[in-house]
C-alpha cells in the first residue's frame, strides 16, 4: 500500500539560540514551496510538554506521515522524539532530525550564508524524510541453553552463574574430569580459601545442579548458526552428537611452557618453573635452609600474573621456612588491588629484591646456581658485578593459549589477538564479548587472569546472556540490513565481509530469484554497521534508516 | 563461474567518443558475483563516465540498467525500448553477454565494458583463480580433481615437467605446480599408484581445435519432439 | 584563481567518531566553513563508493571521517572505507580529475580541534584545486 507522503516540518528555535543567527522566516517560506510538505510549525522549545502534545495533535489533524524536526539533536532528544512518534501512533523511523543548532549555528558566523545553509539542511532533511520507511519489530524464538567450553574455574563459575539465572547449561571438558589449572595452585592471593577445597565445593555444586549437564572428554568440532540458534557438533571419545544452543562461553584457559633454554640453561632438578614451584609448595616440599632465586623479567612482562605469583610465594617461603629468597626483576608490576601491600610485606619479611636491566649471567656448577648481576643504580660508582649463589632458581613459564585454540577460533569464526590469545571485540563495550554476538570469553583464554577477575567475568557474561536471551521468544527491532531477494545473486561478498559472522545464506521457495536463496542478516547477531550494504555488488542490501535511496535523495537535494 | 574485469576507462571513453546518449547495461549473473558488472559497478561506471565527459565539456547522457542475465535473449528483450532511445549500448556482461546483446540489437553499436578473463573460483573477496578451460573432455577423474589443462602452465598430461620447483611453477613463483598438487592430493588419498599409468595424448577435437562448438540435445529441443 | 571561489564539500562521518567530534566542536564554537555538508553514517564502512561518486558529481570534494585505525567499533569498517576511498581516488585519476578530491581521515570522538582543523584544511586544499571539472551543472 503506497500512501501519499505528507511531511510535517517542525522548527525549534532552541529558545532563540537558532534564530540569533538564522532567519527562520526565510527558511520556512522556501520550505513551504516543497510539494510534499503539508505542515510547518515553529516553536521556541519543542522539548517542552505542551509543544510535544501539539506535535501529536498536528500529526493526527494533518494526517502527517513523515516528520522532520529541525533544531538541536542530542541522543536524549532523539530518544524523546522517537517516544513522541510512538505516542502519536506513528512509526518512530518516519522521523528525521536536522541539527541546525549544532551543525550550522554554532559552527558558522552570523550572516546570509548561515541562513542559506540552514535552508539547505532543511531541504536535505525533507528529501530524506520523503524516503523514510517504517521499521517493525519481530518476535524470534531463541534457544536458552548455554554451552560452556572448558571445565576449569572459569567454565564452572559461568555454568553456575548461568544456571542460577534459569538457563540450561552444557559444560564440556576435554579431560576426563573438571578442575583445570586451579587444582595445581597452592594459594590464591587475596583470599584464604584453599584452591583444592574451593574447586571441590564448586564441582559439587555443579554436580548437584539439575540445570547443568557435564560432558567430559568432549570437544567442540563444528559450529553453525548465530546467537539464539547455534548448532554445535560435539565429539565425545569419537562419538559425535549435535546440540542446539543459544550462546557459547569459551573458557579454555591458558597453558604453560617451561623453557629454561631461553636463559641459557638446560633442564635440571634445581631449575624450576614458577607454577611448578607453587605446586611443590602445595605438595609440602621442604625448603628449609635453602637459597632460592626467582627471576621475573625480560619476556615475561606481558601479563601481571607472574609478578604476583612470585611475590606471593616469596612471602610464603619466608614465613614458612628458614630460607633466603632473592627476587630479580626488571619492572615490578604491582598495580592491582592490595598488590602493593603484598610487595611491602615481602620487603618487610626480608625478601631481597634486585633490579636488573639487560641480561643476567646465570651459570650452574656443582648443583649450585650463580647469578652475576650488575646493579643499575650503583653502576659506575662501584665497578664490577655481584655474584649471588643459590640452590634453586625459579623462572615463570611462558603463558600461551590452551592447546587447539587456533582450531577453536576457526570453528567459532572469531579473531585471534596479536598475543595469540582469543581477541575481545571492544573493551569499551564488554570486556568478555567476541566479534560475534552470543560467543563470550571468560577467564584466561583472553589473557592469563586472576581468580577474582574470572569470578567477576563469569557473572558479567551470565548477566549478558540473560539480557540477550531473556525469554524463549525475544522481540527485536528489525533495523538490521535487509536483502531484496530478487537482486541477490548469493555471491557471498556480504557473507565474507561481515565482521560479526551475522550473515547466512538461506534457501527457500519464497526467495523469488534464480537461486531460490538469498543472504540474510540475523537480526540478533547483526550489529548494524552497514558494511554489507556498501559491499553488495548487486545493490540488493539496504540498511533501514540509511538506505541508498535516502542518502542519494539527500545528496540530490543539496544545492550546488 | 566466468571471471571478468572492468576495462580501463580510457578504452571505454574512446568507444563512446562519438555518442551523446548511451545505455550502460549491467548483468546480474557471473559479472555481479565477480564484482565487475553488477548494479553497483554499473552505477559507478555511470558516475565516472558522466564526470569524465563533463570535464571535457561534452556531456554524455547515461542510462543505467541491470538485467538478470545478458546471455539470454529474453532478458535482453526486456530493455529493447530503452535501447531504442540511445546511440549505443555499453555492456558490462562477459564476452558471451556482449555478443548476445549485439545479436539481440542488430541496429545498435554494442561496446564491451569488461575484459572476460577466465573460468575460475572466488578464493576470497577480490581474489580469483583459473580452474577450467572448457576443453570439452574432462580428465579430472584421473588427476585427483585438479585440472592439468587449466592449472598447468603447459597443460601437460604426464607431469610434472622439469620446471616444477618446491611445488611452484617455473612460469611464476605465485603459481602452484598443478602436478605437484595432483601428486600431493593423490598420495594423501593413497591413490598415487594411479599416476603410473601413462595418459594418452589428449583428444583436442572436443576443445577449440574442432572449431567453434555447439551443443544440441535433441531430447530437450522444443521443435524436435513435434 | 578566482578569489571569491568557495568550494562545496560533503563530509561523511561515522557516528562513533566524526559525528561526535562535530558535536564537540560545535559545543566549543569552533568555526567550520559554511559550504560543507555533513551526512551521518552508522560506521564509515557504510560509505558506498557510489555515495562518494554521486556526491562528486555535484560538489568539489568529499571527505570521509572514520574512527582511528584498529579502533573501529565494527573491527574492519574503517579499513573497508579506506579501500573504497582509495578506489574512488583511482577512478577520479583515471578520468583526469584530481584524486585529492576524495580523502579519508581517522580521528576519535574527543578530537574536536583536529576535526575542525581537518575540515578546514580539506576545504582549503579543495579551494586551491579549484572547481571540480567533472561536476555536472544543473
Amino acid at each position: 500500500m503506497k500512501m501519499n507522503k505528507r511531511i510535517g516540518v517542525f522548527f525549534c528555535t532552541c529558545q532563540g539560540k537558532v534564530t540569533e543567527k538564522v532567519d527562520y522566516g526565510l527558511v520556512t517560506s522556501e520550505i513551504r514551496k516543497l510539494p510534499q510538505v503539508e505542515y510547518i510549525g515553529e516553536s521556541s522549545d519543542l522539548c517542552c510538554q505542551t509543544e510535544r502534545e501539539l506535535i501529536c495533535r498536528k500529526i493526527a489533524e494533518k494526517k502527517l506521515n513523515r516528520i522532520v524536526i529541525v533544531g538541536c539533536v542530542k541522543p536524549k532528544q532523539e530518544r524523546q522524539f522517537k517516544e513522541l512518534m510512538k505516542e502519536a501512533g506513528a512509526n518512530p523511523h518516519l522521523l528525521f532530525l536536522g541539527d541546525i543548532l549544532e551543525e550550522c549555528c554554532n559552527v558558522h558566523e552570523k550572516g546570509a550564508l548561515c541562513t542559506f545553509k540552514a535552508l539547505e539542511m532543511t531541504k536535505m532533511a525533507v528529501a530524506r524524510a520523503d524516503k523514510l520507511e517504517e521499521v517493525h519489530y519481530d518476535k524470534i524464538p531463541v534457544n536458552r541453553t548455554v554451552l560452556v567450553i572448558g571445565g576449569g574455574l572459569a567454565g564452572i563459575e559461568t555454568a553456575l552463574e548461568s544456571a542460577a539465572r534459569g538457563f540450561k547449561v552444557i559444560l564440556i571438558e576435554k579431560e576426563d574430569k573438571l578442575g583445570g589449572r586451579l587444582s595445581r595452585v597452592n594459594t590464591i592471593f587475596g583470599t584464604d580459601r584453599i584452591p583444592a577445597f574451593l574447586l571441590e565445593d564448586k564441582i559439587a555444586a555443579v554436580t548437584l545442579c539439575s540445570n547443568i549437564e557435564v560432558w567430559t572428554t568432549t570437544r567442540l568440532i563444528d559450529l553453525d548458526g548465530n546467537i539464539g540458534d547455534f548448532t554445535a557438533w560435539l565429539d565425545t571419545n569419537g562419538i559425535v552428537t549435535n546440540i542446539n544452543v543459544g550462546a557459547l562461553v569459551i573458557a579454555t584457559g591458558v597453558q604453560t611452557v617451561f623453557c629454561p633454554v631461553k636463559y641459557g640453561l638446560s633442564i635440571s632438578g634445581n631449575i624450576i618453573g614458577l607454577m611448578n614451584f607453587e605446586r611443590m609448595l602445595a605438595e609440602g616440599k621442604d625448603f628449609n635452609y635453602k637459597r632460592i632465586s626467582m627471576v621475573v623479567g625480560k619476556n615475561t612482562e606481558a601479563y601481571a600474573l607472574p609478578f604476583v605469583i612470585a611475590v606471593k610465594n616469596a612471602v610464603l617461603i619466608r614465613k614458612k621456612f628458614d630460607a633466603a629468597v632473592n627476587l630479580f626483576y626488571t619492572n615490578m608490576k604491582v598495580s592491582g588491588d592490595n598488590w602493593e601491600k603484598l610487595y611491602s610485606e615481602a620487603r618487610g619479611l626480608g625478601v631481597h629484591f634486585f633490579k636488573f636491566e639487560d641480561e643476567l649471567e646465570i651459570s650452574l656448577s656443582q648443583g649450585e646456581i650463580a647469578i652475576s648481576y650488575e646493579d643499575p643504580f650503583i653502576q659506575g660508582k662501584i665497578p664490577g658485578s655481584y655474584k649471588i649463589v643459590s640452590d634453586y632458581i625459579v623462572f615463570p613459564e611462558e603463558l600461551v593459549p590452551a592447546e587447539e585454540t587456533e582450531q577453536l577460533t576457526s570453528i567459532l569464526k572469531i579473531e585471534i589477538a596479536p598475543s595469540s590469545f582469543m581477541s575481545v571485540d571492544n573493551v569499551h563495550i564488554l570486556n568478555e564479548s567476541t566479534s560475534r554476538d552470543g560467543i563470550y570469553l571468560v577467564g584466561s583464554c583472553q589473557y592469563p587472569g586472576f581468580v577474582n577477575e574470572i569470578e567477576m567475568s563469569a557473572k558479567i557474561v551470565a548477566q549478558d546472556i540473560s539480557r540477550r536471551l531473556n525469554a524463549d521468544i525475544v522481540e527485536v527491532e528489525l533495523t538490521q540490513p535487509y536483502v531484496d531477494a530478487a537482486k541477490c545473486v548469493v555471491c557471498l561478498t556480504c557473507y565474507r565481509c561481515c565482521p560479526h559472522g551475522a550473515i547466512t545464506i538461506e534457501h527457500g521457495e519464497h526467495y523469488k530469484n534464480l537461486y531460490r536463496s538469498a543472504a540474510r542478516m540475523n537480526p540478533l547477531a547483526c550489529r548494524r554497521c552497514g558494511i554489507c550494504a556498501a559491499e553488495c555488488p548487486g545493490k540488493a542490501i539496504q540498511m533501514p534508516d540509511y538506505t541508498d535511496d535516502q542518502i542519494l535523495a539527500q545528496l540530490e537535494a543539496m544545492e550546488v | 563461474m566466468i571471471i571478468a574485469e572492468r576495462k580501463p576507462i580510457d578504452e571505454i571513453l574512446k568507444f563512446l567518443n562519438k555518442h551523446q546518449k548511451v545505455l550502460v547495461l549491467g548483468c546480474g549473473g557471473c559479472v555481479t558475483v565477480c564484482l565487475a558488472g553488477g548494479e553497483t559497478e554499473t552505477g559507478i561506471l555511470h558516475s565516472q563516465l558522466t564526470m569524465a565527459r563533463n570535464k571535457e565539456g561534452r556531456p554524455l547522457d547515461v542510462i543505467e540498467k541491470t538485467v538478470e542475465r545478458q546471455c539470454d535473449f529474453e532478458y535482453l528483450a526486456g530493455v529493447r525500448h530503452l535501447v531504442k532511445e540511445v546511440d549505443a549500448v555499453l555492456s558490462l556482461a562477459c564476452g558471451i553477454g556482449i555478443q548476445t546483446c549485439a545479436e539481440a540489437f542488430p541496429e545498435k553499436l554494442v561496446w564491451p565494458g569488461v575484459n572476460t578473463k577466465f573460468l575460475g573460483v572466488n578464493l576470497n573477496v577480490g581474489e580469483w583463480a583459473e580452474r577450467c578451460q572448457a576443453c570439452g573432455h574432462c580428465v579430472l577423474d584421473k588427476t585427483g580433481g585438479i585440472c592439468p589443462v587449466a592449472r598447468c602452465s603447459k597443460s601437460i598430461f604426464n607431469g610434472p615437467c622439469g620446471g616444477s620447483q618446491g611445488g611452484k611453477c617455473e612460469v611464476s613463483p605465485d603459481t602452484d605446480c598443478a602436478w605437484a598438487l595432483i601428486y600431493d592430493r593423490l598420495s594423501r588419498l593413497g591413490e598415487v599408484d594411479s599416476l603410473r599409468e601413462i595418459m594418452p595424448v589428449k583428444d583436442w577435437s572436443f576443445s577449440r581445435d574442432g572449431g567453434p562448438r555447439k551443443l544440441v540435445r535433441e531430447d530437450l529441443e522444443l521443435e524436435s519432439g513435434q | 584563481m578566482n578569489h571569491n571561489y568557495q568550494p562545496k564539500i560533503v563530509v561523511f562521518t561515522c557516528e562513533n567518531s566524526g559525528w561526535l567530534a562535530l558535536k564537540h566542536a560545535s559545543a566549543l564554537g569552533l568555526l567550520i566553513p559554511e559550504r560543507v555538508e555533513f551526512i551521518k553514517l552508522p560506521c564509515s564502512g557504510k560509505v558506498d563508493l557510489l555515495y562518494l561518486l554521486k556526491a562528486l558529481e555535484k560538489v568539489d570534494g568529499t571527505l570521509v571521517i572514520a574512527c582511528q585505525k584498529e579502533n573501529c567499533k565494527f573491527l574492519k569498517g574503517n579499513l573497508r572505507a579506506e579501500q573504497r576511498v582509495n578506489r574512488a581516488g583511482k577512478l577520479l585519476k583515471e578520468i583526469g580529475l584530481e584524486e585529492e578530491r576524495v580523502r579519508i581521515v581517522y580521528l576519535a570522538a574527543n578530537m574536536e580541534h583536529k576535526f575542525a582543523e581537518t575540515v578546514q584544511n580539506f576545504y582549503d586544499k579543495i579551494r586551491e584545486l579549484g572547481p571540480n571539472r567533472g561536476k555536472v551543472m544543473k
